[in-house]
């Protein structure tokens, strides 16, 4: 063993890129921070809050907003309606053409929003390819509010499946199959052992799904148009706003806002409150 | 001791980062536009296939020269003009969007007419409403798909309306009928014409420019007579703060005889001659 | 006694083919005992429904569960099995009174009935007050009698346990043990009992199935299986010292040579036949510290490899022995302390001829 190195210059070199390596993960996680955050707080300092409740007054910010929930719900409500059994199938089963059934499902979270928009256009529309078989039953979609919750349906739906479907996958095959040598039939399992077990997974999914159909733009307003009452949800709002006074676009911007962090945190609570 | 002071750094570091991004903020111009003589032109929609073709011949004319071009509704060009995009010059489609950038001062000298157009109605090949007239426009349960009121198309086209209120034959009410029609409310030209293309729409009000080679077998025009119809006047101008010079040179090509002639061949109607 | 269940089926598994032949009378219980990886919990979960057999004929009480000549597959929940898992399998999100009350929920019974037998279930397996408490909070033994309960109150006509006392600790084991034994009686169904634990295969089994590598080496009573071990894993099983060789002479008494693998041994045999098992109980190998002089025909001499004190209190040892052949003998901790024996020390180990049992 030689002398102990002389004290602090040269502790002082080998601390220095250390230091660094500390130092930089916490800085990036600042900027992005004040990326993510800046632009909401831009948008919360320009209007008073006075301003803000009178605005609320105005029957086409009223208009948009109900048909922003309403729709949004629908939407939730029916992918859940039918996104479940589909994740419950991807969950537990294994049939050919599985892997092709994956990539279609995620294909709408990937593909632009206006583009899928031209998609339902060409597959629901008059002209499109099921128009006629629909037409025939007196049914046309494009410029109705069905055709919002449609649009919002195909862009938030996977969100649904592939949280479910992690959510079913987590519950253990042990209570599945004490529970079918309880004579309990499949769909009994699933109600009453798979889909308690998966609440937690299930909500969350929900919450995703939910905030996705809020703010959807693109294939809405190329699908179902843009006409304030009936297809004019808060993001087509916003963006009509934004062409011609900039004050109402942002409180509609706030509004929006607001009613999304509400929904987001009431999920959230009421997702803890579940892991008891 | 040595925990703290990172964390001061860190504290420093974000604050001055935050300072530059907020800082940052506000109406100056954009920087970075492009290479020496590059000019930006923002253009209503309308214009995209006549201002394409000129562009080019803009560029033959002068090689040292690029002409960048962003077509999009005219009110979505203004207001990005208004919070500081970079462009060169402004063709709108109305004189409103025009004045408007003119109010805040951000024109240089004075903007000019360089071309007019007209309203048409325009309806699908198959004509699935069953229209054969301006009078069915206002029957119930045709879809009518219109631009915005803040796009000039939109803006003229209920100007318009009213207006067919005194013609024979349609009715005192004949707007708010029509009106009642729409299903939908395009933020620009190009996507009502989609619609009507794709057949979801069973009528449809553009200009009749709009009515390009690519678009006129697909359908069907249906024209307003001139005493009702309204004349949509184009001013064009270069914007402060730009590359004037290129932006000059630019203006001066679309109100030349050449350019106006061009023009005319995408059913533009000329401009009153000054 | 009519016979209640019968099961003849072979299913292709990773490292072995499983081939079972099972026929156990109603109301008895037949302990399957082996090495982890034997395939047991595998032939547990293909009665249960939940694994199916490559062929096969499962028939319970004149049921057929599964008949592959036929097509006959029975899903689990119409057969009339109870199974308690390994860990129990109680389900997280319920109380005990509901996870109870199950099975009974799943065939749509009136919320009545369903209070009314699960409070006597409850009462008969020792823990009404549990109705309202979480699995999650319950101790290992409290949980296998809600395990239990969960099952039985199904009224199974084949009962499965697979290792149901192993998740418990010795102490609790010894508890449940008597009370099990006691309740498994009383059924009138079938039972079959899981287990790798030899001793608690004596307690339960009227008979007692070995399974070794997918496949059933032997079927017996305890006193069969004590008597006439047909492996060697059988007699390790049983604690006994097995031998299997060929008679290499024999005499006009009786008296046969038995040449093993690892030495010779002396027995009686009144068999015919070259190839013989043997097997010697400990408690016939008698220790001691200088060669023997009494007519004992086997007498080997070897070092102590391992003195092993017998559960539950230790007044039993068995002491492995480094002989040729190998031996193990059980003598009483008192004989240990006055041979003074320990590890190391070379000792002279005899049995007779007449405590080697021959057979075939």
């Amino acid at each position: 063993m030689g002398h102990a190195p002389p004290p602090s210059h040269q502790s002082r070199r080998r601390s220095w890129p250390a230091g660094l390596l500390r130092v930089a993960p916490v800085i990036a996680g600042a900027v992005f921070l004040v990326f993510l955050v800046l632009p909401v707080l831009s948008l919360l300092i320009r209007i008073p809050p006075g301003e803000l409740l009178q605005r609320l007054g105005n029957p086409l910010i009223v208009q948009a907003l109900r048909l922003s929930v309403v729709t949004t719900v629908a939407a939730t409500g029916g992918a859940i309606l039918l996104g479940l059994p589909v994740a419950y199938l991807l969950a537990t089963r294994e049939f050919p053409g599985k892997r092709v059934m994956e990539v279609l499902i995620d294909l709408p979270m990937v593909i632009p929003p206006t583009v899928a928009g031209v998609g339902l256009l060409l597959a629901f529309g008059r002209a499109g390819l099921t128009g006629r078989a629909l037409a025939a039953v007196g049914v046309t979609i494009p410029f109705t509010t069905v055709a919002v919750v449609l649009a919002e349906m195909f862009v938030a739906g996977p969100f649904l499946v592939n949280t479910a479907r992690a959510g079913f996958e987590e519950v253990d095959p042990k209570y599945l199959r004490a529970a079918s040598t309880l004579r309990a039939s499949p769909g009994f399992i699933f109600f009453h052992v798979v889909l308690p077990l998966s609440l937690p997974s299930l909500t969350a999914g929900a919450a995703m799904t939910w905030a996705r159909a809020l703010g959807e733009f693109g294939a809405t307003i190329t699908f179902a148009g843009n006409l304030p009452g009936r297809t004019q949800t808060m993001p087509l709002a916003v963006y009509v706003a934004l062409e011609s006074d900039l004050n109402a676009a942002v409180a509609l911007s706030v509004i929006l806002l607001l009613v999304s962090f509400g929904l987001l945190l009431t999920l959230r609570s009421f997702r803890i409150s579940l892991r008891r | 001791m040595k925990a703290q002071r990172t964390w001061t750094a860190c504290m420093l570091g974000t604050a001055a980062i935050a300072l530059l991004l907020g800082g940052g903020v506000g109406q100056p111009r954009a920087v970075g536009a492009g290479p020496a003589n590059s000019i930006t032109v923002f253009a209503a929609a309308s214009l995209t296939e006549a201002f394409t073709v000129l562009g080019k011949v803009f560029e033959e004319r002068n090689p040292a020269a690029h002409v960048m071009f962003n077509f999009a509704g005219t009110q979505q060009l203004a207001l990005a003009i208004e919070q500081g995009a970079p462009a060169d010059v402004f063709a709108s489609a109305d004189q409103r969007w025009m004045q408007h950038l003119q109010q805040r001062g951000l024109i240089l000298g004075t903007p000019r007419e360089f071309v007019r157009n007209r309203l048409v109605l325009v309806i699908p090949r198959s004509n699935p409403g069953k229209l054969l007239g301006l009078q069915d426009l206002a029957r119930p349960g045709v879809k009518f798909v219109i631009a915005a009121d803040a796009v000039p198309a939109g803006h003229y086209l209920r100007e318009a309306l009213a207006k067919l209120n005194r013609a024979p034959g349609l009715g005192r009410d004949y707007d708010q009928r029509a009106l009642r029609n729409v299903v939908s409310e395009e933020d620009n030209v190009r996507a009502v014409i989609a619609k009507v293309q794709l057949g979801e729409a069973d009528a449809g009000a553009v200009y009749r420019s709009d009515v390009t080679s690519m678009v006129a077998d697909k359908v069907i025009v249906i024209d307003i007579p001139d005493p009702y119809n309204v004349m949509a006047s184009y001013p064009i101008a270069v914007v402060k703060g730009g590359n004037s010079t290129g932006g000059q040179q630019f203006v001066a090509l679309i109100t030349s005889v050449l350019g106006q002639q061009i023009l005319r061949g995408y059913n533009f109607i000329p401009a009153n001659p000054p | 006694m009519t016979t209640a269940l019968f099961a003849q089926f072979a299913k292709q598994l990773g490292g072995f083919d499983l081939a079972v032949d099972l026929t156990v009378d109603a109301g008895s219980t037949l302990v399957l005992v082996g090495e982890s990886g034997a395939g047991k919990t595998t032939i547990l979960s293909i009665l249960a429904g939940l694994l199916h057999p490559d062929r096969g004929t499962i028939r319970l009480d004149g049921t057929t569960y599964f008949a592959s000549e036929e097509g006959i597959v029975l899903p689990p929940d119409a057969r009339s099995v109870g199974y308690v898992f390994q860990e129990y399998a109680l389900f997280p999100h319920l109380s005990v009174f509901e996870n109870v009350a199950f099975g009974l929920r799943a065939q749509a019974l009136p919320r009545t009935v369903i209070r009314t037998r699960v409070g006597e279930m409850l009462a008969q397996l020792g823990i009404p007050d549990l109705a309202g408490r979480r699995p999650a909070g319950l101790s290992g033994g409290q949980q296998q009698r809600v395990a239990l309960a969960r099952a039985l109150i199904l009224r199974p006509q084949l009962l499965l346990l697979d290792e149901p006392l192993s998740a418990l600790d010795l102490q609790t084991r010894r508890e449940v043990r008597t009370e099990l034994k006691r309740l498994l009686q009383a059924l009138p169904g079938v039972t079959l009992f899981v287990t790798h634990n030899p001793f608690e295969a004596v307690v339960f089994g009227d008979s007692i199935s070995v399974v070794e590598q997918g496949r059933i080496t032997q079927v017996g009573p305890r006193e069969e299986l004590l008597r006439h071990p047909r492996s060697r894993y059988v007699a390790e099983l049983m604690g006994l010292n097995f031998f299997a060789g060929r008679v290499a002479r024999r005499e006009p008494s009786g008296l046969a040579e038995v040449r093993t693998r690892e030495g010779v041994v002396r027995i009686v045999d009144a068999g015919e036949g070259e190839d013989v098992f043997v097997a010697v109980d400990p408690r016939e190998i008698t220790l001691h510290a200088v060669q023997p002089s009494g007519t004992a025909q086997n007498v080997f001499s070897g070092a102590i490899v391992q003195l092993v004190p017998e559960p539950p209190f230790g007044e039993r040892v068995r002491v492995i022995l480094d002989t040729r052949p190998p031996l193990v003998a059980e003598i009483t901790a008192h004989a240990v302390q006055t041979l003074g024996l320990r590890e190391g020390l070379t000792v002279f180990a005899s049995f007779k001829a007449t405590a080697a049992r021959g057979y075939r």
